[in-house]
């Protein structure tokens, strides 16, 4: 599997873990997620990374239906950051998403590599169709 | 940063409104590329690797479900309100696709704790 320009994005779920540490466990991670995280960018793996708020808005549906607490804290399938890495081969990426020092709190760690094209895309061209997706490569980073 | 949930809502559909969904969706976020609303998107490859507890790696996400990640554009944009006006936009929506809007954090929520627990200590 090859992914567009080697990147791999780790989205890190399971939000609110730390409320079982204390103020000492608390603080160990961040130093061990610095470190973590400070030779990634170091190394120049690391293309981006934020942590995303909280709270948050899911939008569906034909009418656009808002809904504005989303179980964004709560549930576990909660995104709470990402990382967007660049490596050499999706066993490099998962190597790196293996040493995050929070995995042993609860954190769980998707790695999907960034796609030469969307699903939508795929389908297009399976039935046929010239998929004009294919475009966002050039346009996006 | 919006975040399209669902990988199986365009089953069923036509070339033609495949072809039609993918010339809209190609049209609203290279119009937000144009006017620097959108800074980064990327479609997302169908499978990956999922790295949980004692560091095990497994199979996923699965492909075709109504949770799972397809892509996601980053926004840069002045109000929640108008990243959500934006994300009303996604052609996906009447199809079944879910746009999750979620804020970028200033600062780590964990970094937050700590600061809390340590005001909280001082108390």
């Amino acid at each position: 599997m090859n992914a567009k320009n080697n990147q791999y994005l780790l989205l890190f779920t399971g939000n609110e873990w730390w409320n079982k540490l204390s103020a000492e466990q608390i603080q160990q991670v961040i130093d061990q997620s610095k470190e973590w995280y400070g030779n990634l960018a170091a190394a120049g793996k690391v293309k981006a990374s934020q942590a995303l708020a909280r709270e948050g808005a899911s939008i569906s549906g034909k009418n656009a239906r808002v809904i504005t607490d989303g179980p964004f804290a709560e549930s576990k399938e909660a995104i709470g950051g990402y990382l967007l890495l660049e490596a050499a081969s999706l066993e490099e990426a998962i190597a790196i998403a293996r040493e995050c020092p929070s995995l042993c709190h609860g954190t769980t760690i998707d790695v999907r590599p960034l796609s030469e094209d969307c699903p939508l895309d795929f389908r297009a061209r399976q039935l046929g169709c010239k998929g004009s997706l294919a475009e966002l490569r050039t346009a996006t980073v | 940063m919006l975040i399209f949930r669902g990988t199986d809502w365009y089953k069923g559909l036509s070339p033609e409104e495949m072809q039609q969904i993918s010339d809209k969706w190609m049209a609203w976020f290279k119009g937000l590329m144009a006017n620097g609303k959108a800074v980064a998107g990327n479609p997302l490859e169908r499978e990956g690797k999922i790295v949980g507890k004692n560091r095990v790696v497994s199979d996923g996400p699965f492909a075709e479900s109504k949770e799972t990640i397809g892509g996601y554009f980053l926004l840069k944009v002045d109000t929640m309100d108008e990243a959500l006006a934006i994300a009303k936009d996604c052609p996906g929506l009447p199809y079944g696709i879910r746009v999750e809007v979620r804020p970028v954090a200033g600062e780590c929520p964990l970094v937050d704790e700590v600061r809390e627990a340590a005001l909280a200590a001082q108390t």
